[in-house]
């Protein structure tokens, strides 16, 4: 036994360094796909604040009738406390998804709230942006507008 | 034992082989991930850089009505920001490239003078509804939308 060991050092070395190497590889291999999720985050914030921040844009050119703008194919309305919410289901480039066969990266929540004050109504707009995995990703926008009886949009 | 040591030879090749195409194979894997982190970075820039760009831009011109509208100047379609005195900012899309052209009102139009803003494969702005701006822009990855609602937009 001993006699073969000192056969092969070459070989024992080489098992040595590729055992170094393996465990290399995996810490590095998971650092990779560690880069590459957090660089899918950031992309899909960037995605989603925009998103959200043109569902309020559009929103804001007509609070009074915001489901005109912003009610399209795919979005799942319902009524809550008096709020209506709308949710829909998003593929990695914040696409809405209509195929029941893909499988949604993220989910949009949008919520239209509307209170009736002494001299008019003050609209409000909530949208969120979550992830389908881990949870991660949370984008939340608001924004109000207040518009007095009789004047339409101000 | 010239047998057993040409069985050994193998192994010892074999072993190195196998490590070689390994470390090939993290290398790509490395090169691959990191590409994709640069080019998803680089985009995201691009993509945030454009739009808040351009909505920055028409927000500062909301001082006075009609200080913001779309018309087509040297055949090229052009989003003018009027100046409270003589001057307009206009900003197009040409030759690959978002651009940005502040000048005198009655200045003729030199589309090439424009200074550069940010590199896409289009970007284009549309109105969709009075007083709401539609910026589409087109990347490698994709047709991205953003709108701005800018409430004094002319007519």
């Amino acid at each position: 036994m001993k006699k073969n060991s000192k056969k092969n050092p070459a070989l024992v070395e080489l098992i040595l360094v590729i055992l170094f190497f393996s465990l290399s590889s995996v810490i590095l291999v998971q650092v990779f796909a560690k880069a590459k999720r957090i660089s899918d985050l950031s992309h899909a914030e960037t995605l989603g604040t925009i998103y959200a921040q043109s569902m309020i844009e559009s929103w804001k050119a007509d609070p009074k009738n915001a489901q005109d703008n912003l009610f399209y194919e795919g979005w799942t309305v319902k009524e809550v406390n008096g709020a209506l919410i709308l949710e829909s289901a998003c593929d990695k480039e914040m696409n809405m998804i209509l195929e029941d066969s893909k499988i949604p990266e993220y989910y949009v929540q949008v919520k239209l709230e509307q209170k009736k004050l002494d001299a008019g109504i003050f609209y409000e707009i909530y949208v969120d942006i979550s992830d389908n995995l881990d949870q991660k990703l949370n984008i939340s926008f608001s924004n109000g507008q207040y518009v007095p009886d009789g004047r339409g949009n101000p | 034992m010239k047998e057993r040591n040409s069985v050994n030879g193998l192994l010892i090749f074999l072993v190195y082989g196998t490590f070689a195409l390994f470390s090939l194979f993290l290398v790509v894997i490395g090169s691959r991930v990191y590409h994709a982190v640069v080019t998803s970075g680089n985009e995201n820039t691009a993509l945030r850089s454009s739009f808040v760009y351009v909505s920055n831009k028409i927000r500062m011109g909301t001082g006075n009505a009609d200080s913001v509208y779309l018309e087509e100047r040297s055949g090229l379609p052009v989003l003018v920001l009027k100046d409270e005195q003589e001057y307009e900012t206009l900003i197009y899309f040409y030759e690959g490239t978002l651009r940005e052209y502040f000048v005198l009102s009655n200045e003729e139009f030199n589309p090439k003078a424009g200074e550069k803003i940010v590199d896409a494969e289009s970007f284009s702005i549309e109105e969709i509804q009075p007083g709401l701006l539609n910026l589409t822009m087109t990347d490698e990855s994709g047709s991205y939308n953003m709108n701005i609602y800018y409430q004094h937009t002319k007519r």
